[in-house]
């Protein structure tokens, strides 16, 4: 009986095994968790401004090469899945370190400049209540 | 022994039988034993191979077919064949009486063969270019289905992809130089991928200037794999057209042997003695034939 569920235990491991080494995280995923570690430093409250800025610059040395990595990869497009076209149908939003030297902006500043957070936008904010 | 108008009556008969038999067509080629084959497949490996290669390969594997050496056989049964009818045609000339209508009989019963010889060899040729051009249909149809392989949407993502390629290439230097300073270390996906792309573009230069790589030409000018597969495909198309004309040559050609035959029957008639065909039925009728059961 031991015996038994032991080999039981063992196969449902091995089929664990082989089911996590299939679900291999694929370029735009990495991307996509790097930027989203990225973006968390960047609203992140509790950080310094230095500490942020070091954080950031380490972070976007990695970011360079995953997003490298993800647009040089051909079955990106030809997997043809909904992270693929919102990553590619929106470029400033999903390679931000590239787009923002492009448009001569921190990551941050590019960040919130595709989500229409601008300074000037700030400023003009008003505190109200609905 | 058969007396000199039997002999001429069964060469008569002969004559015109092997009159009726040219007229009657050359054997095709489905009446062979062994029907020789050739059956290549338009396979992956065939599809992926360098255009100007192509034909050379297909070449190359219909040269060692049961086809290729049945046509080559025939080519050489036909070769042996005419020069057989020249030597007989030149010895006809020279004799005289019998042999002379003899050697004639023979030049024509030759000349039925070389019509069936070079029917069956038409047939096989038919058969190899029939072939050829479903060979490249299909190649042609395999290169269109790779091409399709995509849907309008992966497509267009694809087109995406590629311009965000350029875009992001065109400002790859700046990125560099913006998060490592000139002179700065590169990371190490960076650095590998710089000298995979270095090692990548010295081989694509030198598979470019392959000799066979080269793209194929026609009329000089050079063709991309489906222009040259349709052009092949149409030359093979040419190639069945001139030989229906030349099955028609064959047919004319038996005609023209059965018309040799009936006049060389003519002939043969005309040369024999009257007298023969009065005395022969007397001699073989029935009362003449009452003495054999008298004795």
């Amino acid at each position: 009986m031991n015996r038994t569920k032991t080999g039981c235990a063992i196969l449902v491991a091995l089929a664990a095994t082989v089911g996590a080494t299939q679900a291999s995280a694929g370029p735009l995923e990495n991307l996509e968790r790097e930027r989203a570690n990225v973006i968390r430093t960047i609203v992140d409250a509790t950080m310094s401004p230095a500490e942020r800025h070091k954080k950031l610059l380490a972070a976007q040395r990695r970011l360079v090469d995953l997003e490298r990595i993800a647009i040089r990869d051909p079955k990106v497009a030809q997997q043809n899945t909904p992270v693929a076209r919102l990553a590619l149908g929106n470029y400033d939003l999903t390679f931000l370190v590239h787009a923002g030297v492009e448009n001569r902006l921190t990551i941050t500043d590019q960040w919130l400049d595709q989500l229409g957070l601008t300074s000037a936008a700030l400023m003009n904010a008003r505190l109200g209540r609905r | 022994m058969k007396s000199p108008f039997k002999r001429r009556l069964c060469d008569g008969c002969a004559i015109v039988m092997l009159g009726l038999a040219v007229l009657s067509g050359p054997a095709t080629a489905s009446e062979q034993a062994v029907a020789p084959d050739w059956a290549p497949k338009a396979s992956e490996k065939l599809v992926r191979l360098p255009a100007a290669y192509l034909k050379r390969s297909i070449d190359r594997d219909f040269a060692g077919s049961g086809l290729a050496s049945a046509i080559r056989a025939q080519s050489d049964k036909v070769s042996n064949k005419k020069r057989t009818i020249a030597e007989l045609q030149e010895a006809a000339g020279r004799a005289e009486g019998p042999a002379r209508i003899e050697l004639r009989h023979q030049a024509l019963a030759e000349k039925q063969q070389l019509v069936r010889l070079l029917g069956e060899r038409t047939e096989f040729e038919r058969r190899e270019w029939e072939t050829r051009i479903r060979l490249y249909q299909g190649l042609l149809r395999s290169i269109e289905q790779t091409e399709k392989g995509l849907g309008p949407d992966a497509r267009a993502l694809l087109d995406k992809q590629q311009a965000a390629q350029q875009r992001m290439a065109s400002v790859s230097t700046q990125v560099d130089t913006a998060l490592l300073g000139t002179g700065g270390e590169q990371s190490r996906y960076s650095a590998k991928y710089n000298a995979i792309q270095t090692a990548k573009q010295n081989l694509i230069a030198r598979i470019n200037t392959h000799p066979m790589n080269q793209q194929p030409e026609i009329d000089g000018k050079a063709v991309d794999r489906k222009t040259y597969l349709r052009r092949l495909s149409e030359d093979g198309e040419s190639m069945l057209a001139l030989l229906k004309e030349e099955e028609t040559v064959l047919a004319f050609m038996g005609k023209l042997v059965a018309l040799d035959a009936m006049a060389l029957s003519e002939e043969v008639a005309e040369t024999r003695n009257p007298d023969d065909v009065s005395r022969d039925p007397e001699r073989n009728s029935v009362s003449a034939s009452a003495d054999v059961f008298l004795k």
